[in-house]
């Protein structure tokens, strides 16, 4: 796991956050482009962009959260690692 | 003047000094999500004017299904701004003494409040909550939905350990189900008839006893024993 974020339970079942360390927010536009490799984008708004893949479903919010769902925990820390590596490279922080 | 126009309707039932009683109380919810945020639209239509409200979350997709507050607008969010912003455009004069995310630091908060609405949705923090509330001796409304079921019920000195039989260190924080929005709704506007009923000193379901229901039970409603 790389080292600028943890990932949380969240309280629903079957779902993880990412909590990016420092206080992030995401450019979803530059989020949508680094994440088609990983997943469809079903739906994409100025706030939030749903992406699903075979495996898992993903909610990245503008805010910079990032939901991850259907996942148990031993998937949830290789997944939020392709998800964060993604959005890193495509430039998608700021 | 607003004021009388808008909620006269309550007055006809409740009499103006149950409205004035209800308008000057100081009701705390903690957690606005599906049961939390039904609870505060309830009090603030029965014309109550002070909150101190609670929530660390923002609205996201997965809460649609059954948070009065989430909606394409609010998605993303501080539930805490949407909240307050949905209070005032009912009546401007709300007034808010403290908002944000609660921790257990906060019980001289809380005791600026004459009663508690605990909307949050694990055991672990419930059971915080209410041991705080005991300490500072202001009336505990527990309420709980999940799926189809939900349970109300005010603590004002029986232990919250007593009523579930839990011993904290195994609670856990993560709640394992979700709620159908009648659920949350009904929990939510039950929590705030029994805040009113114990501002007006009326009657309440009070611990161990608690209100439980089934939206898929035919008996819908029952009072039963918790523990």
């Amino acid at each position: 796991m790389r080292d600028f974020y943890t990932i949380e339970p969240c309280a629903t079942s079957n779902a993880f956050e990412i909590k990016f360390k420092k206080e992030t927010k995401i450019n979803l536009e530059r989020a949508a482009g680094a994440l088609k490799a990983l997943g469809e984008i079903l739906g994409q708004t100025t706030v939030v962009i749903f992406l699903k893949s075979d495996n898992f479903s993903v909610s990245i919010y503008a805010s910079g959260r990032v939901v991850m769902k259907n996942i148990d925990r031993e998937d949830a820390s290789r997944i939020a690692n392709l998800i964060a590596d993604a959005l890193e490279k495509g430039g998608a922080f700021f | 003047m607003f004021f009388e126009n808008k909620f006269s309707g309550n007055s006809r039932v409740l009499g103006n000094f149950g409205q004035e009683k209800i308008r000057h109380s100081t009701f705390c919810i903690i957690g606005l999500g599906g049961t939390g945020g039904f609870a505060l639209e309830s009090l603030v239509r029965m014309g109550a004017e002070r909150f101190i409200l609670f929530d660390h979350d923002r609205f996201e997709l997965g809460n649609f299904n059954r948070q009065l507050l989430a909606t394409d607008a609010t998605l993303d969010k501080k539930k805490t701004n949407v909240a307050i912003a949905r209070a005032r455009s009912i009546n401007e004069k709300i007034k808010i003494k403290k908002s944000g995310k609660f921790d257990s630091m906060k019980a001289n908060v809380i005791a600026d409040a004459d009663i508690v609405i605990d909307a949050t949705d694990n055991l672990a923090t419930k059971f915080e909550i209410a041991n705080l509330c005991r300490k500072v001796n202001v009336p505990y409304i527990f309420c709980s939905a999940q799926g189809s079921r939900g349970i109300v019920s005010v603590f004002s000195n029986y232990s919250f350990e007593k009523a579930f039989q839990v011993d904290k260190w195994k609670l856990s924080s993560k709640s394992c189900s979700s709620v159908l929005c009648p659920v949350a709704s009904l929990a939510g506007s039950l929590a705030a008839a029994e805040a009113v009923n114990i501002i007006l000193k009326k009657p309440v379901v009070r611990a161990p006893e608690a209100l439980f229901f089934d939206i898929f039970d035919r008996r819908l409603f029952w009072k039963g024993r918790l523990g």
